[in-house]
């Protein structure tokens, strides 16, 4: 027993010494040489074998040193909430639209146009869609790939229809589409296959997937131009949704409970609907061709009803206020977006092309969306309080979706829930 | 009649195998193939390719060391500060003992998610960010103190008023009398504290912003893209995610047997 | 006659202060971990409370407009009508099915059916949420044909469960209860073995037959168990959040929103942490109250928790 009692004693006593020795090492310049933090989430499954290593040689060429993490998409914003709170943020990060206005707000992001130059303007494609809030906080890195109108070829030469092209051939379609193809009784090919549960994914997913599209083909938005109020409950927003609830009858039946995600590639996927919205690069991925190898697909970038209109999200690289060296900072963002690195990472993952002189390496198919059809689809306007009066929408349209509440009731209710919070957030400039 | 009665119970242990079996061998069976579909059982074309992206991550052994050593540490530290609070609640008197047991309990109310950010900014002032102890010492929680009072309170007094009678000390009694008599619920603690520390997410996430002290989820969690995971390689980490723990809880459940037959308590 | 009354006095309090210094000494290591993790983190969110934080920039005081922003919250009161609700569908349920299923694991424990049935209960504790929300969606959605008929045998088509918000609550209850019901089987298991054959034996020898045994015998040994399973049971429902996460992200229409998930978003979505810290308080609050109460009520068993 005693033996025993000592052991323990002596294990106690080893882990309070190694924890001790582990701890305070401060970031410290190794020989001189600047340490650049850089957090970004993980662009594929494996970021650090794939992506990282091609950042080697700005390393060389700057004398520094750059410190890659990959933060997990689940907890990204925790992560750098608390982190930038405790000033143990980064350089440079990677963030999305919707992340930006607290950040922008609170002064912990660059506006980063005095560091442009005409050149860079020339060269990095879709650096107009960085700009928000009246700055230029945002350096897309990773864009390009919208949210499209997937179809399938054989479902639609089937009922002898060809691709839509506005709400009305859409919903035609979607309804001739919707039938019972085995004589069971029960339907088993639908019109569209969406799904109303976000399930793992952020709410915002469903906003993007099937939303933002019908608001902004029929002519409206979120926010008006002034950023002080919300528009979406006007007389074109209501009407979107009213469509999207009529598509309802043309839908799995599991609407309601069907995660987005596994709408699209169980359910459009596996052959059963005529109609699936997703972003571009889903369907391109490989694993979406192993595990759907029979499968016929096309798609339109968006329908047409008042204009075009499509999501597509604009993330970005920025540079962070706590960044000591902005120049170099900056030149690194370049770096990472820029062709040298992009066309060699784009050669197996497959991406939209960030600079004029890189090359396309994606699907054939695909391209369109990124040459004739680049005008139909854009990122989301970032507003003030822009996730929780977002989130608020998402709770809303499901209650429309799901036949709780008419679209007008919804809408209204989240309009004056939103524009409560703006009075608020503006009030307090003043 | 008898006979009735133990078809029932084994019935009822046969759902319980089925209901809790079911996701262990989904998970198995779809970490083996690449696919997004979540209802494509077929077993054509089954691949290690996942498990193989998973062990080939850069120094796997180092994020597998921590995720060990933490729990470790944290079952060692649990059990040893529970057990002793969990005596002092249970058997001495002194002012304040309901009070503060009382007060101690109710901290489990508080919801973790909620706290992280003071917490956060503790340990930050400690200077202790990047650092095992940050990781270890906030892991006990009063659930143990709870389990080990609750499990020493059923220690007769007799046993601890004769061993008082033979002149051993207060620390003496718990070591040599009581916790003998406890074991099972100290392995409880153990598997316990374990788990909660093995799976501990958010934590470790935050307050290491160094390679070398991650944990295992957070480098698994690397793997998983923002739309379109891959079904196959997420099932992959999860079952790699899952394993360790699962040894050490059939480990310590085989001991609850022995603990019996240690105390040899009869009556 | 009075002297030597004084000095047994005195050696009685020598031995009780001993005593108490000692106890002070074993409770020591954990109150201050938790006052230096908990405590400390506890006082912070209070004063931040009181305050305009969004994590980012210094807090601002702002009095007591966040406490009377959530008088008029909607999204506050139906959040914590969802976390009663959930805490009423979860923990009695939980309780008996993990104590029935202990009972017969503990008892059979011998065969090789008990035995693996004692490990496997296990195996949904540590599923990650990753796998229980896949599978669960899985099997939710309808697409396992036993599992459909299974519930169209009492009505129900098992695909809309997630989609209706009542059903979506009640249905992550009892996915919650399939998850836990092997942490609480493992607390009572242990406690099982460790009831004495003594006393079944004593039980047999006065008649007593196998329904009696269990309500004179096992159910009053396990009363401690029980009394830390309930209150767990209590503590952890109310916090419920992974579950929810993984199979409706808090939605249809907030059906599924409960404080805890309520506080995140707030907290890292929307920027609103003070508010968030408010909310989490009331909470507290809420359960402190209900918990004071009880133990005034039922004062004789006051020293149980």
């Amino acid at each position: 027993m005693k033996r025993k009692s000592i052991s323990v004693i002596l294990c106690v006593a080893m882990v309070a010494g190694l924890a001790a020795g582990c701890g305070s090492s401060k970031d410290e310049k190794k020989d001189g040489k600047e340490i650049l933090s850089v957090w970004i989430p993980p662009l594929d499954d494996e970021t650090e074998k794939n992506y990282v290593p091609l950042l080697d040689k700005f390393e060389k060429e700057n004398n520094c040193e750059l410190d890659v993490q990959i933060i997990p998409w689940d907890t990204y914003e925790e992560k750098y909430m608390t982190a930038i709170n405790a000033g143990e943020g980064p350089d440079v990060g990677y963030m999305y639209v919707e992340m930006f206005p607290t950040y922008i707000d609170s002064g912990a992001v660059v506006d980063m146009e005095e560091y442009l130059t005409e050149e860079d303007y020339e060269e990095y494609l879709y650096l107009d869609r960085g700009k928000m809030m009246g700055g230029t906080y945002g350096f897309p890195f990773n864009t390009g790939n919208p949210f499209i109108m997937y179809y399938n070829e054989d479902i639609l030469e089937s009922i002898g229809e060809t691709a839509p092209e506005t709400w009305e051939d859409f919903e035609r379609i979607c309804k001739k589409a919707t039938k019972d193809t085995d004589g069971d009784g029960k339907i088993d090919q639908y019109g569209y296959a969406a799904g109303f549960n976000n399930g793992d994914m952020s709410p915002l997913y469903l906003l993007n997937s099937y939303y933002y599209s019908l608001l902004w083909q029929n002519g409206s938005d979120i926010y008006n131009d002034d950023l002080k109020s919300v528009r979406f409950n006007d007389e074109a927003g209501v009407e979107a949704v009213e469509y999207l609830k009529s598509l309802t009858p043309y839908m799995p039946e599991d609407y309601m409970s069907l995660a987005a995600t596994d709408a699209f590639s169980n359910v459009f996927g596996g052959g059963h609907a005529a109609f699936a919205c997703a972003r571009a690069m889903q369907a391109q991925s490989e694993s979406f061709q192993e595990t759907y190898p029979d499968l016929h697909w096309n798609y339109v970038t968006s329908l047409k009803n008042e204009q075009y209109g499509t999501f597509g999200a604009a993330d970005c690289l920025t540079l962070m206020s706590a960044c000591e060296n902005k120049e170099l900072g900056m030149k690194l963002i370049k770096y990472m977006t820029g062709t040298e690195v992009m066309s060699e990472y784009h050669k197996e993952h497959h991406g939209a092309p960030m600079t004029k002189d890189e090359e396309y390496q994606g699907d054939e198919k695909l391209e369109r969306t990124l040459t004739e059809d680049r005008d139909k689809w854009r990122p989301l306007q970032a507003g003030p309080c822009g996730s929780d009066i977002l989130l608020n929408l998402v709770s809303q349209i499901q209650a429309v979706m799901s036949g709780d509440a008419s679209a007008q009731e919804a809408l209204d209710e989240a309009a004056e829930y939103s524009n409560d919070l703006l009075d608020e957030y503006w009030a307090d400039k003043e | 009649m008898k006979f009735i009665e133990k078809q029932i119970a084994n019935l009822v242990l046969l759902v319980v195998i089925a209901v809790s079996v079911f996701p262990f061998i989904y998970m198995l069976i779809m970490s083996l193939k690449n696919t997004l579909s979540t209802y494509d059982f077929n077993l054509n074309g089954l691949t290690l390719e996942n498990y193989v992206k998973i062990f080939r991550t850069a120094e796997f052994e180092r994020y597998f060391f921590n995720s060990v050593f933490v729990a470790l540490a944290g079952v060692l530290l649990a059990v040893a500060v529970s057990c002793l609070a969990g005596y002092a609640f249970a058997k001495l008197k002194f002012p304040g003992n309901d009070k503060i047991f009382f007060a101690l309990i109710m901290t489990l109310i508080i919801p973790s998610e909620v706290i992280i950010v003071p917490l956060y900014l503790t340990i930050k002032n400690l200077g202790w960010l990047n650092t095992y102890q940050a990781l270890i010492l906030p892991l006990p929680t009063a659930l143990g103190t709870f389990i080990m009072r609750q499990a020493i309170l059923g220690v007769p007094d007799e046993v601890i008023d004769a061993a008082k009678i033979e002149g051993c000390s207060n620390l003496k009694i718990l070591w040599k009398v009581i916790l003998p008599l406890v074991k099972s619920s100290i392995l409880t603690l153990a598997i316990f504290t374990f788990v909660g520390a093995w799976n501990n997410f958010l934590w470790p996430l935050i307050v290491s912003t160094k390679n070398e002290m991650k944990t295992l989820p957070l480098i698994l969690s690397a793997t998983k893209t923002q739309f379109e995971p891959n079904i196959g390689l997420t099932m992959a980490c999860a079952a790699v995610n899952f394993l360790p723990p699962f040894i050490f809880y059939i480990l310590l459940q085989r001991k609850f047997k022995e603990g019996v037959v240690l105390s040899g308590m009869k009556g | 006659m009075q002297a030597s009354f004084l000095r047994i006095e005195v050696l009685m309090n020598k031995k009780k202060r001993n005593c108490q210094l000692s106890a002070y000494g074993y409770i020591t290591p954990i109150l201050l971990i938790m006052i230096v993790f908990l405590g400390v983190s506890v006082l912070m969110s209070v004063v931040l409370s009181f305050t305009k934080y969004n994590i980012l920039t210094p807090p601002q005081f702002n009095e007591l407009d966040n406490y009377t922003r959530m008088l008029t919250d909607k999204k506050f009161v139906k959040a914590l009508m969802n976390t009663l609700k959930v805490m009423v569908y979860i923990v009695p349920l939980q309780t008996v099915i993990s104590l029935l299923v202990s009972v017969v694991i503990a008892s059979k424990r011998n065969t090789w059916l008990g035995k693996l049935a004692n490990i496997v209960i296990f195996i949904p504790v540590l599923s990650s949420n990753a796998v229980v929300g896949t599978v669960w969606k899985a099997i939710l959605n309808g697409h396992i044909e036993v599992v459909e008929k299974f519930f169209a045998f009492f009505g129900i088509n098992c695909s809309m469960l997630l989609g209706d918000a009542d059903s979506a609550l009640l249905t992550v209850a009892m996915v919650s209860i399939w998850k836990n019901v092997g942490y609480y089987a493992v607390l009572y298991i242990s406690a099982l073995i460790n009831i004495s054959d003594h006393y079944y034996e004593a039980a047999k020898v006065d008649g007593a037959g196998r329904i009696s045994r269990f309500f004179y015998v096992t159910l009053p040994m396990l009363k401690p168990t029980t009394i830390l399973v309930v209150f767990l049971g209590v503590t952890t429902s109310l916090q419920c959040f992974d579950i929810i996460y993984n199979l409706t992200g808090g939605g249809p229409a907030m059906g599924t929103t409960t404080l805890v998930f309520y506080v995140y978003d707030l907290c890292f979505k929307s920027g609103r942490a003070g508010y968030a810290m408010a909310v989490s308080n009331m909470l507290f609050l809420l359960i402190l109250i209900t918990v004071v109460a009880q133990r005034k009520m039922m004062r004789k068993d006051a020293s149980e928790i």
